[in-house]
């Protein structure tokens, strides 16, 4: 149960330094391919891209692998649960089809920070149409989000251990039992979110941030040359998928 | 105003969570999310939960794993259960329209699973050509547990609002 969101692996690699708005385009475009795939070899294209994109990154290829670790149980599971549906050849076209997805998603995650990936999702929203004070809100939304998201996971885990601890009857008993014994574990779950969300803005506010105003960047994204080849790329992969 | 936005990113990071842990409860995956949803409105108004819910739709469909089984991409909205994820963002707008007491948060609530059924129901449909099918796949194993949800959540909100009554937006304010 360890969340690939928001782990961020810092090296120095193409990969790394390309645009953020370019590599979360080149996501949806790749993951949109290994979703038309017909047959098991049409994953040899979106394959070889990401593939070729692991590498390039620098990151250590078992860091993928313990990435999704926790989850490959789940991805075997329903491959298995597809051999009695399709055979052999289905439950390989799952097996493929989910893994790779979750490369894809791995490459980008491990490759650009949560607070850079919620600039991009605000550059992405405009693009949409969606005005900027609005659009800013929403990247703010997101990267607080992903800054919490592992945060919670924890603080929940560790308030259904104290209470179990306590004796509340979460992984044994009667059900109805249990479901009483849930709203232990909830309570002091929102009332800490709630408590964190005052803290947060509070000391948002003391920054001066004030919702709709003008909001200037630290990191300013430039798009290269690299930029246009790598979206060139994924958009290749596309095509040819689609075609194929 | 910015306490909403701390709040909503909060109630984003929630749901990630709650999609996150199960919890062993019978034949049915038992996951926490639902009650996120519901409580994402129920705890910061129609306006708020709404934004909140549709960040988290957002960052599962720009390929982040937030979805259950730390699932993400486009790949799942298209998907099947697509229905059910989609519909997140209305249902926690529907339980977040009224936040006076207890019973008309139940009501709401169960109104917005029902929301969550239509559409995730009627999604499913485009699969499996028979709504009936989609009904016996995707309502009838989870309908107990959901409605105790609704329950569990509307219990749990109505307390914390009376515990945090900053929470309640003041009369000239019209955000709820």
């Amino acid at each position: 149960m360890n969340p690939v969101i928001g782990r961020y692996v810092p090296a120095e690699s193409v990969i790394h330094s390309l645009d953020p708005r370019c590599k979360l385009v080149c996501l949806v475009a790749v993951t949109s391919a290994v979703l038309f795939v017909k047959g098991i070899s049409g994953y040899l294209i979106p394959g070889i891209f990401i593939a070729t994109a692991m590498v390039l990154s620098r990151v250590n290829l078992l860091t993928y692998l313990k990435g999704i670790k926790s989850i490959i149980f789940l991805v075997i599971f329903a491959a298995a649960f597809q051999y009695f549906y399709a055979g052999i050849y289905g439950a390989i076209y799952i097996f493929l089809r989910l893994f790779l997805v979750l490369l894809a998603a791995e490459v980008f995650t491990f490759t650009t920070q949560p607070t850079v990936i919620a600039f991009a999702l605000e550059d992405i929203l405009r693009v949409f149409g969606v005005p900027k004070a609005k659009a800013q809100e929403f990247s703010m939304i997101m990267s607080i989000a992903l800054r919490f998201a592992p945060i919670m996971v924890e603080e929940a885990q560790r308030i259904m251990k104290a209470q179990i601890s306590r004796g509340a009857p979460i992984d044994c008993g009667k059900i109805s039992d249990r479901i009483k014994a849930l709203s232990s574990v909830t309570i002091p779950l929102m009332a800490s979110a709630i408590r964190k969300a005052e803290e947060l803005s509070l000391a948002m506010e003391a920054r001066m941030y004030v919702p709709g105003m003008p909001r200037s960047r630290y990191r300013q994204m430039v798009w290269q040359l690299k930029d246009t080849a790598a979206l060139a790329a994924a958009a290749t992969v596309l095509t040819l998928t689609i075609l194929i | 105003m910015s306490r909403n936005i701390a709040l909503s990113g909060l109630f984003t990071a929630l749901t990630i969570a709650g999609a996150q842990i199960t919890i062993p409860l019978g034949p049915v995956p038992f996951t926490l999310q639902l009650l996120f949803v519901i409580m994402s409105g129920q705890i910061l108004g129609a306006k708020w939960g709404f934004y909140s819910q549709a960040s988290y739709v957002f960052l599962g469909a720009m390929g982040l794993p937030v979805f259950a089984g730390m699932k993400g991409g486009l790949a799942h909205i298209i998907g099947p259960t697509g229905g059910y994820i989609l519909s997140f963002p209305l249902a926690a707008l529907i339980s977040g329209l009224s936040r006076q007491d207890f019973k008309n948060m139940l009501l709401l609530s169960i109104l917005s699973i029902g929301v969550v059924y239509a559409c995730g129901s009627a999604w499913l449909t485009i699969y499996t050509k028979s709504f009936v099918k989609s009904i016996m796949a995707g309502v009838l194993p989870f309908i107990w547990v959901d409605l105790l949800k609704t329950a569990g959540a509307s219990y749990v909100s109505s307390r914390l609002l009376k515990a945090f009554p900053k929470l309640l937006p003041e009369k000239s304010d019209g955000s709820a």
